[in-house]
């Protein structure tokens, strides 16, 4: 069986997503005429038609704005930002309009929407075409925002996030999109909402990550393990709402704790992790709760020594769960 | 100036000593007649005392050094000019030797007396006060202290592998899983430092003891020879007569004093029985130094009870009492355990029905003395209660061939058997 890329797994999670419910339509730049900027969306606008996969003006306050109106009338729009650095004109009806439909009309309308986004570095993509932005969603409850990592993961979540009637933010890194290739069941499957995943496990240190840095630090943990460090390597796929028990659970037994994330520590979802497991284990807790993060920068330099730098990877993790370690 | 410390004589034919330990590290300030070092000789352990007030500047010699009379052994700094090797007399009566094996151990630590907690009596359990003391005082983390509290733990007593020696979670996992043991094999047995197992060096006098065991049960072929003896005549003497002799004499009179003159009689006609043999020479000796096995609280001595021939069973009682005292108390001189012609060990004493005990080399026998027993046994047709002992004599059998043993053994028990032909001569 031929394996799956991760953009290709994003394409079959919405083709067999069309198929199964005629709600479902596709908006965004680029995506029918064009195939999508990555491809993702190639031969869709064959298959579907042109009312339901709707190349979108240069506006993604239209493509997230447009997407809550259908969403509130009973259909199930999956739209695509390009990049996720281009975000912020939506934020107004991300924030304001969909995450808080629910909850302002006591449930009488809702946005049962998925706006997929590209994004993330390690691609020399430069300030605009690197960012992941993950934590201005995080911290808006009503939220669901998706990360996965794997091509299973990405297809299973996907569906799962249309088939659902709240609102995701499901991040894509395109880091992945043609690098991650796996075996995907024939047969249609979903990945639970609100669930980690434990890739390995182990005894000594727990690492908490997702996305590329899921991948980074499954280096480190093989690296580590040669030095004789069981690292127990827990991949959250879902940012929004967390996995606590998973973690929790992990953390109870290693007592050591190690946080990774792409973007800018302050204020990123490890912030938040982290201060949840300070707050909630502390009597569990054998070292300092510890996390490896991009830089403190306001984007992701494009040269690339300098990317490099920025982002967090195998060695980076590896020295500092050492750290941990010989606490 | 310096001074170079030597080992000074130590006793009649001792030509060297094993160095024990250092009683006065390097750069230690030592008054004269401080103790420097414990050297053990043969059985006895000798503390060397400073000749000088100075400072230890250098030992020369590390435990566990054989080191003959005379060597030297240590640099000491004294002030001004003093005579070099001043000899002088190792004091060994003075009770103040002490036997170097960790028996320190054995004892349980100060927590374990007066609490109420069954773990905590145990020693498995650390009370709320030592608990808390100990996260007061060791440097631990979060986890460490909640599982110090939920499992009792006084982290003092847990060693730390994290940086700067801090308890780490591993750690004291470690130090339950181990008590744990502890208390899952033997709950009733107080084991102090809760380790699976201790280690004891067969050091000092056990090393002794260890060589010397090996060195006869490997060069001499032992045989074990067993008989009988009806101690009803002996037993009831002894009964008459004990208290009486006791308050006029000083002595709780035994067996042991009567064996030991069995032996003696018994050996005029047998008297290979009583000899050395060493350098392919048999030493038959008309003399009777006879050494009688003392265990101690955690090895063994052999006194010598000198010319026993010469003495009454009421001498040969005293001397018994007076070496067993000294060598409880540590204070046996060198010529008391030295120079035995044949042994007698009394596991009876404690119990015993039988033993093979291994003679003292380089003599040639050894009586093992075993418990007394009302047993039935036939005496002229009928069933009759007699007090029996067994007696075990272990032989070379490479200079004493079976028959004679076993002659010299009837021999022995005849005497004891009909103690009036003989008792009234030597009492």
């Amino acid at each position: 069986m031929k394996k799956t890329t991760f953009i290709e797994a994003i394409t079959q999670a919405m083709a067999e997503e069309m198929e199964r419910d005629e709600h479902v339509f596709l908006i965004g730049q680029d995506i029918g005429l064009y195939g999508g900027v990555f491809k993702a969306t190639k031969g869709l606008l064959d298959k579907f038609g042109p009312r339901r996969v709707i190349d979108a003006p240069i506006s993604e306050v239209y493509i997230a704005g447009g997407s809550v109106g259908a969403a509130m009338v009973g259909l199930r729009p999956v739209a695509e930002i390009q990049f996720a650095d281009f975000i912020t004109p939506s934020m107004d009806q991300i924030i304001q309009q969909m995450a808080k439909m629910r909850y302002r009309t006591g449930a009488q309308w809702t946005s049962p929407m998925t706006i997929r986004v590209c994004c993330g570095g390690d691609v020399g993509g430069g300030l605009y075409h690197s960012q992941i932005n993950e934590q201005w969603f995080f911290s808006q409850p009503g939220l669901i925002v998706l990360l996965p990592s794997t091509p299973y993961d990405a297809k299973g979540l996907l569906k799962s996030a249309i088939r659902g009637d709240d609102p995701v933010i499901f991040f894509e890194h395109k880091r992945l999109y043609r690098w991650i290739k796996e075996d995907l069941p024939e047969e249609d499957f979903t990945v639970p909402i609100g669930r980690a995943a434990i890739r390995t496990e182990g005894k000594d240190v727990t690492i908490v990550s997702y996305g590329l840095m899921a991948h980074r630090s499954r280096e480190a943990v093989d690296q580590l393990e040669k030095d004789g460090i069981s690292c127990e390597l827990i991949d959250m796929r879902t940012i929004l709402p967390w996995d606590r028990e998973t973690i929790f659970e992990s953390v109870k037994k290693t007592s050591r704790v190690v946080l990774v994330q792409e973007s800018s520590k302050t204020g990123g979802v490890m912030a938040e992790v982290g201060a949840a497991i300070a707050e909630e284990l502390f009597d569990y807790l054998d070292a300092p709760v510890t996390r490896v993060c991009g830089l403190d920068v306001p984007a992701i330099p494009f040269a690339p020594p300098m990317e490099h730098y920025f982002l967090p990877n195998a060695e980076k993790i590896g020295r500092v769960v050492k750290k941990v370690m010989a606490y | 100036m310096e001074y170079k410390v030597v080992v000074p004589p130590l006793g009649e034919s001792v030509v060297e000593g094993t160095i024990v330990k250092w009683l006065k590290n390097e750069g230690d300030t030592v008054k004269v007649d401080d103790p420097l070092v414990e050297i053990m000789t043969d059985k006895i352990n000798v503390e060397i005392p400073s000749p000088h007030d100075g400072v230890m500047k250098k030992h020369l010699v590390a435990p566990d050094t054989v080191v003959e009379i005379g060597k030297e052994i240590a640099i000491m700094e004294v002030e001004g000019e003093v005579t070099q090797a001043r000899t002088f007399e190792t004091k060994p009566e003075s009770g103040e030797e002490r036997i170097p094996q960790e028996q320190e151990a054995a004892e349980p630590p100060k927590e374990f007396v007066g609490t109420l907690d069954h773990h905590e009596r145990m020693g498995i359990h650390a009370n709320q006060e030592a608990i808390e003391g100990g996260i007061k005082a060791v440097k631990s983390s979060p986890v460490v202290r909640r599982l110090a509290r939920e499992h009792f733990i006084d982290l003092r007593k847990v060693q730390g592998t994290g940086g700067n020696g801090r308890v780490t979670k591993e750690d004291v996992i470690k130090y339950i899983d181990s008590r744990h043991k502890v208390d899952l094999i033997k709950p009733d047995f107080v084991f102090p430092d809760q380790e699976p197992e201790e280690v004891i060096p067969v050091s000092g006098v056990r090393k002794v003891i260890s060589e010397r065991m090996v060195k006869s049960a490997f060069t001499i072929p032992h045989v074990t020879t067993f008989d009988e003896c009806d101690m009803h005549e002996l037993r009831e003497w002894r009964r008459k007569n004990v208290d009486r002799i006791e308050k006029r004499h000083g002595v709780r009179i035994t067996y042991l004093p009567f064996i030991a003159k069995a032996i003696i009689f018994a050996a005029r006609d047998f008297p290979w029985i009583n000899a050395t043999h060493q350098n392919d020479e048999l030493r038959v000796k008309k003399y009777f130094n006879i050494g009688m096995a003392v265990a101690r609280d955690n090895s063994l001595i052999v006194p010598v009870i000198k010319h026993c021939e010469q003495k009454s069973v009421l001498q040969i009682a005293k001397d018994m009492r007076d070496l067993a005292d000294k060598a409880n108390a540590d204070t046996l001189k060198m010529d008391e355990i030295t120079g035995g012609t044949i042994s007698i060990t009394n596991a009876g004493g404690m119990g015993a029905l039988g033993s093979t005990p291994i003679i003292a080399h380089p003599q040639v026998a050894i009586l093992g003395v075993h418990k007394i027993v009302d047993k039935p046994i036939v005496r002229n047709g009928e069933i009759i209660i007699r007090p029996i002992l067994n007696f075990g004599l272990s032989f070379d059998h490479r200079v004493i061939d079976g028959g004679y043993a076993v002659q010299f053994l009837r021999r022995m028990i005849e005497f004891l058997e009909d103690p009036d032909s003989w008792l009234v001569e030597v009492i």
